[in-house]
Parts: structure tokens; C-alpha cells; sequence
């Protein structure tokens, strides 16, 4: 198979021989063409995206609010400060950029590819829809900005000015010090003090300008009465500063500007690499939630009209052309249609939806236009949601970094007590060494790299895996997961779709519709995935009252004055073996026998092999009959399935596997199996879309495939190797360097210098986890030879 | 010593114009990006070529 020139997907056999998977990459390789942008195939270090048909994108730019929003008059033309969505690498930011310089009218047009803002320099005018059609034909969006991102730019610039005076002034004082030092001795009196006075003269600065980040934490640990990092730096600071300062106006021995200005610096300049490194590996959820349409089409009284997406309410019934994105929930009113839902799931190939479906906000549809009624809006939507659980649980503090933290902080009060220790020690012995010794253990025992150890590795993690759909909704999720010796699989829903479609009817002709009316009157609202099949065949004369749901073997009720059962042979109450059809009957008497289809997932074998491969025992519950569990069992290679066992069932079963020593993690559909979800070590839910809301899991598939399962689990196991090395690093490190500082072996800098490299190397290898690693052998090439 | 009298205020200056170009540079947007301008010279410059 090859890969398509422009995005990198696989071609279809339907376009053996053309370089290009779909006519969008096509056109938009034909546009840069065009443009002579060639290069840019050239420089990318990332595939394109798959270009969206222009008109729908480009067609909200056309709304004069969003011109006068975005645009003001400049001396040399208009100036608009833009958003770009979908910027792989920096040759996309250069093709954006040079396809939009080319248009008429564009005077200057500027794109940061780090912070997706895009500048331009229009003439006076100019509307911006023909520019957003160009972007949009490339394949990227165009966006207005928000207020938060030129709120992080601003920061930005501050911590890189404090960084550059902390730098300057360091140079310098340097420079003075190492004058000092050496010909200190030698020099008059009155040039070795200028040169003192000189150094406090830079060092006020970078402590009091450069280092007010710190001095502010100090004062708020202080006022908190919880002593914490800043204030051990500060009080280092502040005390290399002061000694100096008496020294300096006393014309005493020695003065330590240059420790002071070093010590700010260097802080500095770790807390901004990591800040930097850590942002980055966070971007994608929140833009994700930003990158929904301003705009929708809506329907009503048989006309069209454009309003802007805060004016829908929910029962609106919207217009949405092919390749336009929802910008609210809804459920499709049209007869079938593909979407892209990949900006809620993660699931990177269109889905195929039927009437009724539920259509995500954020999610494309494809090929042709279609009509939903919008059911959520606003901050209800699915990826309003996602976003609100991924930061809620980025939010939350885990166990294991309380700790850290905890530790961190008790230790602050016991190396203030062991510098003051240091200080009195030398005081007696060697009343010139005090200083820089105090200096070295304030330094040096910094546990900066002990609170950085497990929030970073969190950090990167959780981004990593909320990009492919796998959210952790418990921050102590990942710790148990990392435990876990055993997954219990549950069939219906997780390793099926859950889609059931109704087979062979067994029933008398005659009877054959009543019955399915019956059944469906009684699966009407009924939650389970299987439920649905009947859906298609409700009555609405037929009506069931005193509905019972029995959990894992049927609905009873009564239906046309009648109490009817709906279920496996023994639920029914009908003799006969029990080959997983389902049986509607009445007193004892079979009306009709339904197969119901559910097919396996095409990547559950795949899911099921990484979980062996990572050396996991699985076992399948399910609730449906022997001989349809044993034949799944069977192709996936689970070589222990049991069939029609009870949600009571499940609930012992994984009792007893914890009761002998086992950590199990139980992946079910979430809504269903919420008690046994809630029982095992750690629930995971497949969840698609709408389910979310409700389900109770602590752990979710939004991407609907089980594979998340094993990537999850090795993800966690490597985040907890990764966190172990950090913690064992940052405490062998402290605890070998503050007897060697506290006996005056280690001059100043060379403490402040060994602190932050600690620091760094922490960051450094959490950041390892930002990057994905491959579990699973190839799921596609097992999908092949194994029929769905 | 006379070199010092001239050098040290000399370098103080120089201290003074280092942190006056930095902070107008940072103001400028000069730092924003430092991924997409290192791409600049390795591309033919499009508006030379002849249509």
C-alpha cells in the first residue's frame, strides 16, 4: 500500500496508482503546486493534515462581526493577529505563510509556529474570507485568537527579560568578582571597594527585578506558613546579598555578589526550560476545545440563516454542509452519513452514522451535507466536557506527587535548620568560611528536582494519552494501572461495538411483526447496548408498562395486557438449550426467538494480543451464551471466557481474583457495569461520545477501541518506572550533596550549578513520556486476517 | 589602574545597551518564534522567480 504524497494515509485500492489518498489532498498538492510552495514536502518533519472542502470553513469569515472583531487600522494598512489551527511542524507555519503573502492584498503576513498566531498586514478592507479559504484549502483553519494566548505571550516575554537580566548582570558580576578574587589583595583599598560597590549596583537588580518571581513565592509561603522552595532560594539569595552588602559598606574580607546573581540566574533558567518543555507537551486538549466553528446554519420555517454558535439552543435544527464541523451536539436527521470524529476520540477514521445517531461537537462530516437537531450546546458538548474531565484530572494532585510534596516541603524546614547548624559550626571554627558554606548547603539542598520529579512525568503523560483518546478521569489512576496483573474483558460493547443488529427471526409469519413490536415496546429505553436493534420496530400503539430489568438476562413487562419476558430460555421460562438467542414469551410460551448480531471490533484481537504481549492474563465475562462467548474466546485467544455469568457475577468473579492477590483491571462499557468497574483495582470504560457524561470509570476510551487498554497500561507502567528513577535521583543527589556543601567543600556556584542540572535531568526524563512508544503489534495488519 | 577608570564605566555601559536591546527585541516579538525563521534560509525565495 502506499502513502498518500500530501497527508501520509494509506491510498485506497479505489486510487491504486494515484499518489494522492482522497481528491482533498490531491487539490491542496495541486494548490501548493500552484503556489509554488513545492519546497515544503521538502522541509516538513510531520505528514499535512487532510485538507476540509473550503467553502464551509471559509464561509463564518464572512461575517462582518468577526472583521471588526479581528481587525484594526494600522499606519501601513489594516493589521488582524489570527489563529492557524493544525500546524504540524515549522514547514507548515512556512506554507501557511507564504500562500497568504501571495494572495492580493496581503502586505505582510507572519505566522509563529510554536504559538499557531498568525500577524497580517492587509490593505485597507480586504475581506479576510478569500484568506481563510486559502488556509482552509491547504488544509489548516484559520481562527480568531484569544485573550488567554496574548496573555501567555506577555508572560513569556517577562520571564524571558527577567532571564536576560539575571544573564547580564551575571556576566558582569563575574567579571568584578573575578578581579576580586585574584587581586583583591593587591589592589588599593579604594578600587577593591568601587568594585564592590559596582557588583551591588548589578546585583540589585537581577535579585530584586530578575528574582522577583521568587521573592513574591517566599512571601506567599511565608503567609501561608507552609515553607517551600522559594523560600529556601530566597533566603539563599537574600543572605548572599545582605552578607555583601555589610561587607561591602564595612570594607570587610570578602563579598558574594556574584553567588547571589548566579543562584538567581540559573534558577531562572531552569524553571523557564522546564516551564517551556512542559507546555509544550501540554498544548493539545485546550486548542482542541477551541478549534469548534463560530458559526452554524440554521434551519427553520424552511429557510437557511447563518447565526453564530452561542445563539443555538438545544431542538435547533441545523444545516451542516459536507466538511463543515458541528459546533454543538446533536443527533443526525438524515439517513446516513460518515464523520471524523477525530477531534473528540482521538479515532483517526470517519465513523458511519445512521438516523438518530448522535453527532459530536467538533466532528466532520464527510462527503455530503446533513441536517442534526441539536441536543447539547455550549459548554454541555461532548468536547466541552472531555476537556473539563482532562483538565479536572490534571487538576488533582496524586497521591504519590502529595507526597513528593509533602516530603519537599518538611525537608525545606530541616535544611533551613542544617544551614543555620552549618552556619553556627564554622562560625566557631572559621568565621571566613561561614558564609559561603551556608551559601552551599542552601544551594545545593534545594529539593527542586524532588517536587518537579512526579508532576512533570504526569504531565506528559496525561497529554500523550488524552491525544489519543484514553483519559484518565482518577489521578491515581495510572499508579494502580501500573499494578495491574490481570484485565477482565466484558464482551458486549467493549470488544464488540455494541451495535447489535437483529438476525434471523424465528416466529410465525404472521406473528413475526407483533412480536418484534412487543420486543421493542419492552427494550424501549432499556440501556443496554443490545437494546437497540429493536428500535427500528417500534409501534407506538404498543406501549409496555411495569417494565423490570433483570441485569444480564432479560426485560419483563406487561405489553397489551399481557406480561411478557424477553431473554435468554431460563428467563423466559421456555424449555429448550440455550444457543444465545434471545426468547419473547408469555406464560411459559415461546412467541419468538431473535438471533442478535454483534460482530467483534476489527482491532480486538490486536488489543487482546498487546495485553498478552505485556504479559497481562485476560479473562472475557459475559453475560451472552456459551457458544457465541467460546467462538469469541476463541479468535481473540483468551483462554479463559465464561458465559452468562450475572453483573452480580462479574462482581464475585473479580472479587475472587483480588481476594487471591490479583490487581484487576476491568474494562466494561461504563454504564452497564459501573458496580464492577467501581470494584476492580481500576475501571475502564469504552466510551463513545454522548456515554461519557455518565460514566463512572477511572479510566476512559474515548476512542472507542479496546487498544487504548494495553497502550494505557504500558503507558502507566513506563510513567511509573520514569517516576521512580526521578524520586531516586533527586533524593540520592540531595542527600549525597549536603554533607559535602555543609563541610565546605563546595564553593557556592558549583552548588547552584549541580541543583539545577538535577532539576533538568528530572524534566528531561519525564518528558520521555510525552512521546508515544508502539504496545501493540500493528493493528491493522492483524485486522486483515482475522475476519471481523 | 588609570585603564580601569576608563573600562569599567565603559563596560557598565555596554551592560546598560545589552539589557536596552534585549528588552526591545523581547517587546518586538523577536523570541516568539524561535522554530519557524531557522527554516528561512534553506528555501528559494519565492517572489524571484519568474511567474
Amino acid at each position: 500500500m502506499n502513502a498518500c504524497r500530501h497527508c501520509g494515509e494509506a491510498v485506497p485500492a479505489t486510487r491504486a496508482g494515484s499518489p494522492w489518498c482522497c481528491a482533498g489532498c490531491a487539490a491542496a498538492a495541486a494548490f501548493v503546486a500552484e503556489l509554488g510552495l513545492d519546497d515544503f514536502y521538502r522541509l516538513r518533519s510531520a505528514p499535512a493534515p487532510v485538507p476540509r472542502e473550503d467553502a464551509a470553513l471559509a464561509r463564518e469569515w464572512d461575517a462582518p462581526a468577526l472583521r471588526v472583531a479581528n481587525v484594526r487600522a494600522g499606519r501601513d494598512g489594516d493589521e488582524a493577529l489570527l489563529e492557524v489551527d493544525g500546524l504540524r511542524c515549522a514547514a507548515c507555519a512556512w506554507l501557511v505563510e507564504r500562500a497568504l503573502r501571495a494572495q492580493p492584498g496581503v502586505r505582510e503576513a507572519a505566522l509563529n509556529g510554536t504559538t499557531a498566531r498568525l500577524f497580517l498586514r492587509l490593505d485597507p478592507g480586504l475581506p479576510l474570507a478569500p484568506l481563510a479559504l486559502v488556509v482552509a484549502r491547504l488544509g489548516y483553519r484559520l481562527l480568531p485568537p484569544d485573550a488567554a494566548a496574548a496573555a501567555r505571550l506577555r508572560t513569556r516575554r517577562t520571564a524571558l527579560k527577567r532571564l536576560a537580566v539575571a544573564g547580564i548582570g551575571t556576566l558582569q558580576s563575574m567579571m568584578f568578582a573575578e578581579a576580586l578574587y585574584f587581586g583583591g589583595d593587591a589592589m588599593p583599598p579604594a578600587v577593591r571597594d568601587a568594585l564592590r560597590w559596582l557588583g551591588l549596583a548589578l546585583a540589585a537588580p537581577v535579585v530584586f527585578y530578575a528574582g522577583a518571581p521568587f521573592l513574591r513565592g517566599a512571601r506567599a509561603e511565608l503567609a501561608r506558613a507552609r515553607p517551600g522552595m522559594d523560600l529556601l532560594v530566597t533566603t539563599s539569595v537574600l543572605l548572599a546579598f545582605a552578607a555583601s552588602v555589610v561587607e561591602t559598606v564595612r570594607g570587610g574580607a570578602a563579598v558574594w555578589f556574584d553567588a547571589a546573581v548566579m543562584f538567581v540566574f540559573l534558577l531562572l533558567a531552569t524553571r523557564t526550560v522546564e516551564q517551556r518543555l512542559r507546555e509544550r507537551a501540554q498544548a493539545g486538549v485546550e486548542r482542541r476545545a477551541r478549534a469548534l466553528p463560530a458559526q452554524a446554519t440554521r434551519l427553520r420555517d424552511g429557510t437557511a440563516e447563518l447565526v453564530p454558535a452561542e445563539a443555538i439552543v438545544v431542538g435547533d435544527e441545523l444545516a451542516l454542509r459536507a466538511d463543515e464541523a458541528s459546533c454543538v451536539d446533536g443527533t443526525l436527521l438524515d439517513a446516513c452519513a460518515a464523520f471524523d470524529e477525530s477531534l473528540a476520540t482521538g479515532e483517526a477514521l470517519p465513523v458511519a452514522k445512521r438516523r438518530g445517531d448522535a453527532v459530536l461537537a467538533g466532528s466532520v462530516c464527510r462527503e455530503r451535507g446533513v441536517r442534526i437537531r441539536a441536543t447539547r450546546v455550549g459548554a454541555d458538548t461532548t468536547l466541552a466536557l472531555l476537556a473539563r474531565l482532562v483538565a479536572r484530572a490534571q487538576a488533582q494532585r496524586p497521591r504519590l506527587a502529595r507526597l513528593a510534596d509533602r516530603f519537599a516541603s518538611a525537608s525545606v524546614v530541616v535544611l533551613l535548620a542544617a544551614a543555620a547548624l552549618t552556619a553556627i559550626a564554622w562560625q566557631l571554627a572559621d568565621p571566613a568560611r561561614a558564609v559561603p558554606a551556608t551559601l552551599a548547603v542552601l544551594a545545593a539542598s534545594c529539593p527542586c528536582a524532588l517536587s518537579l520529579a512526579v508532576p512533570a512525568a504526569l504531565a506528559a503523560v496525561h497529554g500523550q494519552l488524552a491525544a489519543r483518546g484514553v483519559l484518565l478521569l482518577d489521578g491515581d489512576a495510572l499508579e494502580r494501572l501500573a499494578n495491574v496483573d490481570c484485565v477482565v474483558l466484558d464482551k458486549t460493547g467493549t470488544l464488540t461495538r455494541g451495535r447489535a443488529q437483529l438476525g434471523t427471526v424465528d416466529a410465525e409469519p404472521a406473528e413475526r411483526t407483533r412480536a418484534l413490536a412487543i420486543a421493542a415496546a419492552l427494550e424501549h429505553g432499556v440501556p443496554h447496548p443490545l437494546a437497540r436493534a429493536f428500535a427500528p420496530h417500534v409501534d407506538a400503539r404498543l406501549v409496555a408498562s411495569d417494565v423490570r430489568v433483570v441485569a444480564g438476562q432479560g426485560v419483563a413487562g406487561i405489553v397489551d395486557g399481557r406480561r411478557w419476558r424477553l431473554g435468554g430460555p431460563a428467563f423466559a421460562g421456555v424449555a429448550g438449550e440455550d444457543d444465545g438467542r434471545l426468547v419473547l414469551a408469555s406464560d411459559g410460551v415461546a412467541l419468538a426467538r431473535f438471533a442478535l448480531e454483534d460482530p467483534l471490533r476489527a482491532d480486538s484481537a490486536a488489543a487482546v494480543a498487546a495485553l498478552h504481549a505485556l504479559g497481562l492474563e485476560t479473562i472475557l465475562l459475559s453475560g451472552d451464551a456459551a457458544p457465541r462467548v467460546a467462538q469469541a474466546a476463541q479468535r481473540l485467544a483468551i483462554a479463559d471466557a465464561r458465559a452468562r455469568v450475572t453483573p452480580d457475577g462479574k462482581l464475585q468473579a473479580v472479587a475472587a481474583l483480588q481476594a487471591a492477590g490479583r490487581r484487576v483491571a476491568m474494562a466494561g462499557d461504563g454504564l452497564n457495569d459501573a458496580a464492577v468497574l467501581a470494584r476492580a483495582d481500576v475501571g475502564i470504560a469504552m466510551a463513545a461520545g454522548a456515554a461519557l457524561a455518565q460514566v463512572r470509570a477511572d479510566l476512559v476510551l474515548a476512542g472507542d477501541s479496546p487498544t487504548g487498554i494495553a497502550q494505557a497500561i504500558a503507558e502507566a507502567r513506563r510513567t511509573r518506572r520514569v517516576m521512580r528513577q526521578n524520586l531516586a535521583w533527586a533524593s540520592a543527589y540531595n542527600l549525597a550533596i549536603v554533607p559535602i556543601a555543609a563541610f565546605g567543600l563546595l564553593p557556592p556556584w558549583l552548588a547552584a550549578l549541580g541543583m539545577c542540572g538535577s532539576s533538568l535531568l528530572v524534566t528531561l526524563n519525564a518528558l520521555r513520556l510525552a512521546r508515544p512508544m508502539r504496545v501493540a503489534p500493528l493493528p491493522s495488519a492483524i485486522a486483515q486476517v482475522l475476519p471481523a | 589602574m588609570n585603564a580601569l577608570l576608563v573600562l569599567i564605566p565603559v563596560s557598565l555601559v555596554l551592560v546598560g545597551i545589552a539589557v536596552w536591546a534585549f528588552f526591545w527585541a523581547a517587546n518586538d516579538g523577536q523570541f516568539d518564534d524561535l522554530e519557524t525563521p531557522a527554516l528561512a534560509p534553506l528555501l528559494e525565495d519565492a517572489q524571484e522567480t519568474p511567474e
